[in-house]
């Protein structure tokens, strides 16, 4: 499932991007299936807002996003829900975890939200990789910032993907903890044979890259 | 929906707050369909009590009708034909039977020595349909010389029990009267005619000697003393004799009927007011209710509005939410009507047992006017929930 962008700009920051020149905005772009894409960008050049675009969550912009065959601007409420819960997995910068519920239930929440769970790697293995399995009946709100990151990446991991967006996923985590999460994220797509997008400040080299873009 | 997802969801979007609101929503709805179901299960029990006969002719009176006779309608005591149209066209009134008078003066005479009876005799006449026990034979062509008759029971019972006992005559059964033959002398014409007449039944619906109809058409054309008239007295088919609004109609036409048989009316008029009024009070407090827990809902969704929207972004459809809500809230509707309905059925349970006690006979379930209530009531509370679940999601 290839995304394409064609023309995408936001209209509330439409002078600000223009002033600037960018890889995405107003133009033709294309994410092939599989691939592992890597955005930078500085603060306010829009990194969650295209986030955001890319899930149907903003609907303010003008151009189109083909994620496959569907356009989220157009897609139906049901075709959206299915879009989140099954094709697409992402790692909110903000992490968006319901911080009443323990880790173990915001990731079960996700794992059981599509049609068929999916069965391979336990949430106690993947846990354990990240090195929060201790953590998993504890409430959310109450473990670091940290750990609520590596939660959110566990969060997206337990559910289908074809594509995993990742928005600045290791700002709070040491380099080992990085080093765990980078490799269970990649071997996970690998798995599946789902594609990356990590939007993040700077430039690195956590993924294999495909395609690389300033935004 | 997953099981383990629904318990998260149910986790997420319990809310605390509001939930006095839920409760005073929810007595009052079981008030207000205790009271809606009760009245119109009042109505019904009504209904029974006054047609608790299962025999087809029991629900239907008969009824005759003739003008309230007093200083101003003394001597006009004819109906126009204008009200006798009004009352056919009556709901409860299912036919309207013109009794005619004879406009002749007749005779009876009886030609037997050990009973010799004669009297002067006034002869009324109803068509086929309204007479209780039709006789055999009842009928008369020109030319016939028989004529047969009905006599009322009460005649006969005013001879056997009053007349007869202070004269000291004879009593007679209504088998005895069937066999004395008698004459009818129709007076006015010269000579007399002299027709052989017989009773061959007896009525209690009608207080009058009646002869077949042919006779009295025939009779009257030749022998009345005077042009024809209109009728002073109808006798209607009713299914409903303690309707209201058939009492109504009477008292303002300056109508009467037989009081015994429309004293129902009267109680029928409180029930009606007791039933109205609850069911207005019912109706009223549903209608509030339905409001408290419309804002119930918008309440418990606002105060979610966080959880809602990142379940949204999560990928959980609206479809889903809206299923989950509306079970959340709708299952606990649902058991409070099916206990309003248990607590009526037991009512009329109980109450079905004491008026045994008293004679009388009421069905020991709910009628299926109530159970279609119920279901109603279900229906709007449903349409309620999902508009207030629908406008509320939507604006999240």
């Amino acid at each position: 499932m290839d995304i394409r962008l064609q023309h995408l700009m936001p209209r509330p920051l439409q002078d600000t991007l223009l002033a600037a020149d960018s890889d995405i905005w107003g133009k033709n772009v294309a994410f092939y299936s599989g691939q592992c894409i890597k955005i930078t960008a500085r603060s306010g050049r829009g990194k969650t807002t295209l986030v955001h675009i890319l899930t149907g969550l903003r609907n303010d912009y003008s151009g189109s996003v083909w994620i496959g065959n569907k356009n989220p601007l157009t897609c139906g409420s049901a075709e959206l829900a299915h879009l989140r819960s099954e094709e697409v997995a992402i790692v909110f910068q903000d992490l968006r975890l319901f911080t009443g519920l323990s880790i173990r239930e915001n990731t079960e929440l996700k794992k059981f939200l599509p049609e068929i769970p999916i069965r391979e790697n336990t949430v106690e293995d993947m846990a354990n990789e990240l090195s929060i399995q201790p953590l998993l009946n504890q409430p959310a709100g109450t473990c670091s910032y940290g750990e609520q990151q590596r939660a959110a990446i566990l969060r997206a991991m337990v559910q289908p993907f074809q594509w995993l967006i990742l928005d600045e996923p290791f700002s709070h985590l040491d380099e080992a903890n990085k080093a765990t999460a980078i490799r269970l994220i990649a071997t996970t797509a690998m798995h599946r044979k789902a594609g990356i997008i990590l939007l993040d400040l700077e430039p690195d080299n956590h993924f294999a890259y495909h395609q690389k873009f300033q935004l | 929906m997953h099981q383990e997802l629904s318990r998260l969801m149910g986790k997420l979007l319990s809310n605390s707050s509001g939930k006095w609101r839920a409760r005073i929503g929810s007595i009052g709805l079981w008030i207000a369909a205790v009271l809606l179901l009760m009245a119109i299960q009042l109505e019904s029990n009504f209904s029974t009590l006054l047609n608790h006969s299962n025999h087809p002719d029991a629900k239907h009176e008969y009824l005759v009708v003739n003008r309230q006779l007093n200083n101003t309608t003394l001597n006009k005591p004819s109906l126009e034909e204008e009200e006798i149209e009004q009352l056919r066209k009556l709901p409860e009134v299912e036919a309207v039977g013109t009794i005619q008078p004879a406009y002749f003066k007749a005779l009876l005479s009886v030609d037997n020595d050990q009973f010799p009876f004669q009297t002067d005799a006034s002869f009324e006449s109803v068509p086929t349909n309204f007479i209780d026990q039709l006789p055999a034979g009842w009928d008369w062509k020109e030319g016939d010389d028989f004529v047969p008759v009905i006599l009322p029971m009460l005649f006969l019972d005013l001879y056997n029990f009053q007349f007869a006992l202070a004269q000291q005559l004879p009593q007679l059964s209504p088998e005895i009267i069937q066999i004395l033959n008698f004459n009818i002398t129709l007076t006015n014409s010269s000579p007399a005619l002299v027709l052989k007449g017989r009773i061959v039944g007896t009525s209690d619906r009608i207080q009058s000697l009646l002869v077949p109809e042919s006779f009295m058409n025939w009779a009257n054309q030749r022998y009345a003393t005077e042009g024809k008239r209109k009728p002073s007295r109808v006798i209607i088919k009713t299914n409903d004799a303690s309707s209201p609004s058939l009492n109504h109609f009477l008292q303002k036409n300056h109508l009467r009927t037989d009081r015994e048989k429309t004293r129902f009316s009267q109680y029928r008029q409180v029930v009606n007011w007791v039933a109205g009024i609850a069911g207005l009070s019912g109706l009223l407090l549903f209608l509030f209710a339905l409001l408290v827990l419309s804002l119930f809902i918008q309440l418990n969704i606002t105060g979610r509005r966080d959880e809602i929207r990142l379940l949204l972004q999560l990928g959980i459809a609206p479809n889903q939410l809206y299923q989950f809500l509306m079970k959340k809230f709708f299952s606990i509707q649902i058991l409070l009507i099916i206990t309003a309905v248990l607590f009526v059925s037991l009512a009329q349970w109980m109450l079905h047992l004491w008026l045994k006690t008293q004679s009388l006979e009421l069905p020991p379930f709910i009628s299926i006017a109530t159970l279609a209530a119920a279901f109603s009531l279900l229906l709007a509370i449903g349409v309620m929930n999902r508009i207030a679940i629908r406008n509320n999601l939507q604006s999240r």
